[in-house]
C-alpha cells in the first residue's frame, strides 16, 4: 500500500514539522462568497461562515502527515452569539434608563466573564480533533477567576511590572486544563524568559524612539529655525519609531509565542517554535498595509500567509509516536455525541 | 467503481489503519486494510461537507472515522446517496469554486455595506431616537451640559438684562418646536463663538457668538439652525448612528482582521464626518424655512456663517471628506439659494 508511506514515517523518531496547505486563491472565493452571504443576512449566517473558515485552517493544518478537524455545529455559535447580543443590549438599555442598573449589570458581567472564557475555550477544544480524538478544556470557576481577572489587575497595580508574569500563568492556564483524548497537556513556564522578551521588546521600542528623536535634531541644527520643511522632517524622522514599533510587537508576538510551545508537553510530546521577529514584524506591516489599501479585500491572504509561516516555524517531537492517544469516556460518535450535544447546550463561542 | 486510499481512525484512539476504499455505482461501500473488513452503505455514513480541497471525512456509525483526499469524481460519487440536509452545502462549496460567483459576491457585500451605512443604520437610529421617552433624551442633555461645563464653559458674563431678552426673543423663535427647546448661555472659553444642540432640546449660546454677532438677527439665525438639530433629534441621532457603525465595522473586521484592529478606525471616523455633515445641511435647510416664517432674513445665517469662519482663523485647508461641517462657502450658498426658493414661494402664492 503506497498510503502507507507517509504515515509510515510517524512512527520513527525526530521533529516534524507542521505544515499548513490552504492557498490565497482558494480561500479568498470561500472567504467572500461566506462574507457576502453574512451581510446579505445581516450576520445571521455569519456563525456557518466561521464554522467553515475553522475548518479550512484546521483541515489545512497537516503534522506527520495527519490533519487537523473543526467540527462545530453553527446553530451552537448563533445561539451563543444571540445571547451575547442580547445582554449587551440589555446593559445599554439598563445603563440608558437608570445608570446604577447598568453599573451592577457590569459588574455581574465581569463576574461571569471568566466562566464565560471557560465555556468557549472548551466549546472550541471540544470541536477540534486530531487524528479522530477531541480536545478537551476544563477550568475550575475559581482559577478561571484568579488568571482572568485578579491576574490583570494586579499586573496594572504593579504599573505593568508583573504583565509579563501574568502572560506566563495565563499560558499555563490554558495548556493546563487542555486534555487531548484523555491526556492532560502539562506546562512548565517559568517567568523569567516572559520578562526577557518584554525587556528586549520595550527596548527595542525606546531605542527606536530614541533614534527617532536624534535624528530630528541632527537635521534640526542643520537647518534655518523657521524651515517650511521642518514638518517633513518631522515626518520623515517618525520613520525609525515606526520601524522600532513594529519590531518590538514582532519580538512581543514571536516570544510569547515560542515559550507558549516551547513549555507545552503532553505524554512524551514536545513542540518546537522558532518563530522569527523580524520576518514576523514584517508580516504583519506589509498585510496591514496591503488589507487597508484593498479595502479589506487581501484580509485572505494575509491570513493564509500568516498560517502558512507560523505551521512553518511549528514542530513537533513525538519520540513514541502519535498512535497511543485515547479518545476516553466521550467518543465521537454514538452515545458520545448526546453527551456532547448537552455539553453544548452550556458551552457557547464567545468569538474570542 | 472508485478506489480510493484512505486512512480509517476507529474513534477511540490515535492510532490509523490505512484502508482502500470502494465505492459503487449502488451506493455501497467497503474499507478493506489490515483487520478491516467493512461493508457499509454510503447512505450509513455521515460525510462532512467539500470544503476547498480539504480531505474527505466520511463518519462510519460506531464512531469511525475514514479520510481520504477530495477530488471531483469522489465528490460525485458520495453525493449520489445523500439526503436533503447536504444540498445546502453542496450549494455554498459550489459558489465558493466559482470565480463569478466570487466576483458577484464582492460587489454585493461591498454595495450591501454600502447601503446600510448611507440608508440602513440612518434610518434605524432615526427610528429609535423618535421612540425614546423625552426624558432619557432630557438626561443625557443634562449629563452632557455638565460634562462640558466642566471641561470648557464658564457661567456667561453677559449682563442679565441682556441675557433676558435673549432668551425672551429665543421663545418666540422655538415657539411651537418640540423637544421644547431651553437657551442656556455660557462663556466658551477656547471654543469661542459657537452654538450647539445637545439631546432633548438643549441649545448652548456662547457670550463670543454673541459678540461677534453684527446684528441679532445673526444670532437667532444660527440659532434658527441649532432648532433644526433640536426638531430632528440630531444630537441623539448621532450618538446611535455612531455607535451603531462602531458595532458594524468591529463586527465586519472582528472576525475578519485580528491582523489589524487599527485598520477600523480610519473608515469609522470618515463614515461618522459623512453623517455629521449631513445633519448640518438638514440643520441648514430648516434654518432658512424656519427664519423666512419667522420674519427674519435667512441671509442672516449666510453672513453670520461667514463671519464665524473668519473668526476661526479663515478656514484652515480641511478637505472636505476630514471635516465635521460642510464646506462654509457650499453651505452659504445652499442658504442663498435657499433663501430666493422661499421668497419666489411667499411671493407668488
Amino acid at each position: 500500500m503506497v498510503a502507507a508511506q507517509p504515515i509510515a514515517t510517524l512512527t520513527s523518531t525526530g521533529a516534524r514539522r507542521f505544515q499548513f496547505r490552504g492557498n490565497a486563491g482558494e480561500f479568498f472565493r470561500i472567504w467572500i462568497v461566506n462574507l457576502c452571504l453574512s451581510v446579505v443576512t445581516l450576520g445571521l449566517y455569519a456563525p456557518w461562515a466561521k464554522v467553515r473558515t475553522l475548518r479550512y485552517f484546521a483541515a489545512n493544518l497537516a503534522v506527520g502527515g495527519s490533519h487537523f478537524d473543526y467540527d462545530a455545529d453553527p446553530k451552537r455559535i448563533l445561539v451563543g452569539r444571540l445571547i451575547v447580543g442580547a445582554a449587551v443590549g440589555l446593559y445599554s438599555l439598563a445603563n440608558w434608563l437608570y445608570q446604577p442598573l447598568g453599573i451592577a449589570m457590569l459588574v455581574a458581567g465581569m463576574f461571569l466573564f471568566p466562566a464565560a472564557v471557560v465555556r468557549s475555550t472548551a466549546f472550541h477544544h471540544r470541536h477540534t480533533l486530531f487524528r479522530g480524538i477531541r480536545f478537551h478544556f476544563h477550568a475550575s470557576y475559581a482559577t478561571a477567576f484568579k488568571v482572568l481577572l485578579l491576574g490583570p489587575l494586579f499586573g496594572m497595580i504593579t504599573l505593568g511590572l508583573a504583565m509579563p508574569w501574568w502572560y506566563a500563568r495565563r499560558q499555563a492556564f490554558i495548556v493546563e486544563n487542555s486534555r487531548f483524548g484523555t491526556s492532560q497537556f502539562d506546562f512548565d513556564g517559568p517567568a523569567g524568559p516572559y520578562y526577557g522578551v518584554f525587556a528586549r521588546a520595550v527596548g527595542v521600542w525606546l531605542a527606536g524612539g530614541a533614534a527617532a528623536g536624534a535624528l530630528f535634531f541632527l537635521i534640526k541644527a542643520q537647518l534655518p529655525s523657521e524651515s517650511e520643511y521642518l514638518p517633513f522632517v518631522a515626518a520623515a524622522c517618525a520613520l525609525p519609531l515606526v520601524i522600532g514599533g513594529a519590531l518590538s510587537y514582532g519580538i512581543s508576538q514571536a516570544g510569547f509565542t515560542n515559550l507558549l510551545y516551547r513549555n507545552a508537553r503532553i505524554s512524551d510530546l514536545r513542540f518546537r517554535s522558532e518563530l522569527q521577529p523580524a520576518p514576523l514584524a514584517w508580516l504583519y506591516v506589509s498585510s496591514g498595509i496591503a488589507v487597508v489599501l484593498s479595502l479589506g479585500l487581501l484580509t485572505p491572504w494575509a491570513q493564509i500567509r500568516l498560517a502558512r509561516y507560523r505551521a512553518s516555524a511549528l514542530s513537533l517531537v513525538a519520540p513514541s509516536g502519535l498512535d497511543a492517544f485515547v479518545q476516553g469516556s466521550e467518543p465521537a460518535e454514538g452515545a458520545g455525541a448526546l453527551a456532547s450535544e448537552a455539553a453544548d447546550l452550556f458551552d457557547f463561542d464567545l468569538g474570542l | 467503481v472508485i478506489r480510493r486510499r484512505a486512512r480509517l481512525f476507529d474513534g477511540t484512539t490515535s492510532r490509523h489503519t490505512d484502508v482502500e476504499l470502494a465505492l459503487y455505482a449502488d451506493g455501497s461501500l467497503q474499507l478493506r486494510g489490515e483487520g478491516v473488513h467493512l461493508d457499509l452503505h454510503v447512505n450509513d455514513v455521515r460525510v462532512s461537507p467539500r470544503l476547498g480541497a480539504t480531505p474527505r471525512v466520511l463518519s462510519l456509525p460506531g464512531g469511525g472515522r475514514c479520510e481520504v483526499d477530495d477530488d471531483d469524481e469522489l465528490a460525485r460519487a458520495l453525493r449520489a446517496g445523500r439526503g436533503k440536509a447536504s444540498v445546502w452545502h453542496r450549494w455554498i462549496d459550489r459558489l465558493e469554486r466559482h470565480r463569478a460567483a466570487a466576483l458577484v459576491s464582492v460587489v454585493i457585500t461591498l454595495a450591501t455595506l454600502a447601503a446600510v451605512v448611507q440608508f440602513g443604520i440612518p434610518a434605524l437610529a432615526s427610528a429609535v431616537a423618535s421612540s425614546l421617552p423625552a426624558s432619557a433624551e432630557a438626561r443625557l442633555g443634562d449629563g452632557a451640559l455638565a460634562a462640558l461645563d466642566e471641561t470648557w464653559f464658564a457661567a456667561s458674563e453677559l449682563p442679565p438684562e441682556r441675557r433676558a431678552a435673549l432668551e425672551a426673543r429665543f421663545d418666540v423663535l422655538a415657539a411651537g418646536v418640540e423637544p421644547k427647546p431651553r437657551l442656556v448661555m455660557r462663556a466658551g472659553s477656547e471654543i469661542g463663538a459657537n452654538a450647539l444642540a445637545l439631546p432633548g432640546g438643549l441649545v448652548v449660546l456662547t457670550d463670543e457668538l454673541v459678540a461677534l454677532a453684527e446684528r441679532d438677527d445673526e444670532i437667532f439665525a444660527v440659532l434658527a439652525h441649532e432648532l433644526g438639530h433640536v426638531v430632528h433629534h440630531h444630537s441623539m441621532r448621532a450618538v446611535l448612528q455612531n455607535t451603531g457603525i462602531g458595532v458594524l465595522i468591529a463586527a465586519a473586521l472582528g472576525d475578519i482582521v485580528s491582523i489589524s484592529s487599527f485598520a477600523g478606525t480610519l473608515p469609522t471616523l470618515l463614515i461618522q464626518l459623512q453623517y455629521s455633515r449631513r445633519f448640518e445641511r438638514e440643520a441648514d435647510a430648516y434654518a432658512v424655512a424656519h427664519l423666512a416664517r419667522s420674519g427674519i432674513p435667512p441671509d442672516a445665517l449666510a453672513s453670520m456663517l461667514e463671519r464665524l469662519e473668519q473668526s476661526h482663523g479663515g478656514g484652515a485647508p480641511v478637505p472636505a471628506y476630514l471635516s465635521t461641517h460642510p464646506d462654509t462657502r457650499e453651505r452659504v450658498r445652499e442658504i442663498r439659494r435657499g433663501a430666493d426658493a422661499q421668497e419666489e414661494g411667499s411671493s407668488s402664492s
